[in-house]
């Protein structure tokens, strides 16, 4: 046989590499899509013109497209996973989306695609990921490395360039809150694209060292900073402890140290007794908003929010299930003390509005084999007005997942203090019904229904089908 | 409520609750997606078998060098009749110990059937090595718990996880979640199977009971442990509730859209996990036109939400937007952009008013003048929205 020179050598190799491949390596390929169609309106609530009463119209129709790939090279945990989402939303003229920052009438997301290998204490992702730790969740496009030692300690390390909706194929869902994609002034002009600073790339990178499993604790120290044209955007200091070692106690805590303001900005504590028959867990949190340091609102005399939670398993043997969950919420103060008259002294006049919620829940759940129901109670007051919530929920999976229904009756009763409107009981039925056409194929139609005082009734209709195909 | 509506409330509570519990007395305690449904049509005592004398391997030798768990390891006719004479009793002797077909077989009858009903051991959805157990001294009992007192073995003399963790602590022996629990792609482990969804439940020994309403509560658990999260999910499940546009029934009620004002007012946090305020949340009321920034022709419907305007605005008290502002500075931002606040609160010379405007409040917190220049010197293009380098610098903050 003659072996071609130049290209076409590279070409003969390329396709002797790829036969070989594909006899050789056991790579599994999966293919994932979706789509959505979705098909309903929003009518106001408040005082609408009743000649003109439709707000929101919506006729989207969502496409996503997966391509996953495991094992790529043979007895190495090397895979990559991706997916993207297009999606045009019809029921929004293009004219209006046009005078609209953050609300596109068509958009297309790389919600992630990336590659990870891991070998012994090693792991390595690099691409489009997301990342979540006590700071926040957020996704950049780059690399996170992490070692575990066999001597419990470690380390991991990330960097890239944040996602932010202004950029190519991004999404707003992660970016830094606190600015617009593009301002006021820009939008009267007539100019809708994004404000220089909020385009522009904003590199990420942050480093963690870590304590594994040393008798049961788990405990991490880290950095992370991010900067848009060279200044400072966030920077956090962050540590968090783990303790368990299987049933009985287990502690969660989570401190998050704003550089840039010196302060504290978030905690979070958990303390959780589990046994085979109940759990009984105490949470407390104290949460600062995580603002853009572009924001102007990150600079304002704003206080965090303290929140304790409360909650009760009981799991007895067999397919029922109880909790009891108490919850209140604190908002402070930071108001200026310096000024006179100053707005400190009116902290404690609870004329207009408390700063306090305080609430509870509780409910029952039922498991067995296909079929699964659920009764959940809740009941909120405090700062905005008062709600109280019925929830049914029901679910049936048939053998080998031929067909799924699910179903969803909510009645709550709500009295929002700052809108007289929004006042009464709302009663409202969701079903979502899936069968599976192919052992690649399903199709779901979901319904939903609404009846209440200000709307009167309207209905949601929503199709699905999704295709997994394992090459 | 009438007083004959709340006794039938609470009576129909009282049943549930009780039904509940005496449903939950006979219920299961082992995975079904681990240890799938048996069928096993035998008679059987394993204590009387121990007490006659018989131990584990009498019956069950082969457990000693089976290395999977798809392996049977129970005992068929030959391991039986070295007790039960099967052969003499089909003949119709009268043997001791009984062997008839029907003494093992509740119902079969060999002139009517031709095999009595099949028993049905579906394999556990694990990778279990006796071998290695049997090597190392552990004793059966140590998993499957003692016998003598247990009539027919069914799956709840398969060890639950929590045994196992007596040993796999990371240091005795491997604690990584794949030693024993199946893969998937990625390195994750499977829990998908035909007899049902793994899933942490019901006194997890790790605390990672994903309990009722976990949609709600696994916010804090995610944060501080992610490398446990991806040891079962994949990043396409975190997104399809974060960035999904059709979310599962699971996590809004009903007519959400119209409802999710007072409950977002109480705990906008909650709604962070997927909603951004300035992208999310600001757009869609400018669009209705709740937003006041919105483009001129989306305002003809807006309603105000806020208490009288002199009250909201210029009177100090209870109703001023500063003491709510400060309270939680989001509810702001999901409706407002950074210039309804700049359009008062900046500098006179930014604005082109008055020095001296008597609205020119600081929404600084005290002490914000210490830090002002180290602040600006990180990043000053929020400190130029509202002051100019003159004020900048007339401040002290340059």
């Amino acid at each position: 046989m003659t072996v071609p020179s130049g290209v076409g050598r590279c070409t003969f190799a390329g396709v002797v590499f790829l036969c070989a491949s594909s006899t050789a390596w056991s790579s599994a390929y999966v293919l994932e899509a979706r789509t959505e169609a979705q098909a309903y309106q929003i009518r106001a609530y408040r005082g609408t013109d009743p000649d003109n009463p439709v707000l929101l119209p919506r006729r989207r129709i969502v496409q996503y497209l997966g391509l996953n790939g495991f094992e790529l090279i043979t007895g190495e945990d090397l895979s990559f996973e991706s997916s993207v989402r297009v999606y045009a939303d019809f029921g929004l003229p293009r004219g209006e989306a046009a005078r609209l920052d953050g609300m596109p009438a068509e958009q297309a997301d790389l919600m992630y695609a990336n590659a990870r290998f891991r070998t012994g204490g090693l792991e390595l992702q690099l691409g489009r990921q997301t990342y979540v730790d006590v700071t926040d969740y957020m996704a950049f496009d780059g690399l996170r490395a992490r070692y575990v030692t066999n001597f419990y300690l470690g380390a991991e390390a990330y960097g890239g360039l944040w996602v932010k909706a202004a950029n190519l194929l991004g999404s707003s869902v992660y970016q830094l809150d606190g600015t617009r994609e593009s301002d006021q002034r820009r939008i009267k002009n007539g100019d809708t694209t994004a404000d220089p600073t909020l385009t522009d790339i904003e590199p990420v990178y942050g480093a963690k060292l870590l304590l594994e499993n040393l008798k049961g604790i788990y405990a991490a120290v880290g950095y992370r900073k991010s900067l848009v044209d060279g200044k400072t955007d966030l920077e956090r200091a962050t540590g968090e402890l783990r303790y368990g070692r299987g049933r009985g106690i287990n502690l969660l805590g989570g401190v998050d140290y704003d550089l840039s303001l010196s302060r504290l900005a978030q905690v979070r504590a958990q303390v959780r007794y589990d046994n085979a028959k109940f759990a009984v867990m105490a949470e407390g949190m104290r949460l600062a908003p995580v603002l853009a340091a572009d924001s102007i609102w990150y600079y304002f005399a704003t206080a965090p929010r303290d929140e304790l939670r409360l909650r009760a398993d009981y799991t007895p043997v067999g397919a029922f299930r109880y909790y009891l969950q108490g919850v209140a919420t604190h908002y402070n103060e930071n108001l200026r003390r310096i000024t006179t008259p100053t707005l400190a002294n009116y902290v404690g006049d609870l004329s207009f509005a408390s700063s306090t919620n305080a609430g509870g829940s509780g409910g029952i759940a039922y498991r067995e084999g296909d079929v699964r129901l659920a009764a959940d109670v809740s009941v909120r007051r405090g700062f905005g007005g008062r709600q109280y919530w019925l929830d049914l929920t029901s679910g049936y999976v048939s053998e080998e997942n031929h067909y799924t229904l699910d179903g969803r009756i909510s009645i709550a009763h709500i009295s929002d203090d700052l809108n007289p409107l929004l006042h009464g009981t709302f009663y409202g039925a969701q079903a979502w019904a899936s069968y599976l056409f192919t052992r690649t194929a399903r199709g779901s139609l979901a319904l939903e229904g609404n009846a209440n005082a200000f709307t009167h009734f309207d209905f949601k209709v929503f199709l699905l089908f999704d295709l997994k195909v394992t090459l | 409520m009438r007083r004959s509506e709340k006794i039938t409330v609470a009576i129909a509570l009282a049943l549930l609750v009780g039904a509940g519990l005496a449903i939950a007395a006979s219920g299961r305690e082992r995975s079904l997606a681990i240890y799938p449904a048996q069928t096993i049509p035998l008679r059987f005592d394993h204590g009387v078998h121990l007490q006659g004398g018989a131990d584990c391997t009498t019956c069950h030798d082969a457990a000693r060098k089976s290395t999977q768990a798809s392996d049977r390891n129970l005992p068929k006719h030959p391991e039986c009749e070295q007790c039960h004479d099967i052969k003499a009793a089909a003949r119709g002797k009268k043997v001791d110990p009984p062997a008839t077909c029907e003494y093992c077989h509740p119902g079969f009858d060999p002139s009517a059937r031709k095999e009595p009903a099949p028993v049905e051991f579906p394999t556990p959805n694990l990778k279990f090595n006796h071998k290695v157990h049997v090597d190392k001294h552990i004793e059966c009992t140590t998993c499957h718990g003692k016998m003598d007192e247990v009539t027919l073995a069914t799956r709840m003399q398969l060890p639950k996880m929590a045994t196992c963790l007596e040993c796999h602590d990371g240091t005795v022996a491997s604690g990584a979640c794949t030693t024993c629990h199946l893969e998937r792609g990625g390195g994750r482990l499977q829990v998908s199977f035909s007899s049902g969804t793994l899933r942490p439940m019901q006194g997890n020994p790790f605390g990672l009971d994903h309990g009722v309403r976990y949609d709600f509560t696994h916010g804090n658990r995610a944060s501080l442990d992610r490398q446990a999260c991806a040891q079962c999910h994949a990043e396409s499940e975190c997104q399809s509730c974060h960035n999904s546009l059709q979310k599962p029934l699971s996590v809004h009620p009903n007519d959400y859209i119209t409802l999710h004002p007072v409950q977002a007012r109480m705990d906008s946090s909650r709604c962070e996990g997927c909603h951004r305020l300035q992208s999310f949340c600001a757009a869609c009321h400018e669009r209705t036109g709740v937003g006041q920034n919105a483009e001129p022709s989306f305002r003809s419907n807006k309603v105000r939400v806020h208490p009288d305007y002199q009250l909201w605005v210029n009177v100090l008290g209870s109703q001023h937007h500063g003491l709510q502002a400060s309270r939680d500075i989001k509810q702001c931002i999901s409706c407002h952009r950074e210039e309804t606040c700049m359009a008062c609160h900046s500098d006179a010379d930014k604005r082109g008013g008055q020095v001296g405007d008597r609205r020119q409040y600081s929404p600084h917190p005290d002490g914000f003048a210490q830090m002002c220049k180290g602040l600006a010197s990180r990043n000053d293009r929020p400190c130029l929205k509202c002051h100019t380098e003159f004020t900048l610098r007339n401040k002290g903050c340059r």
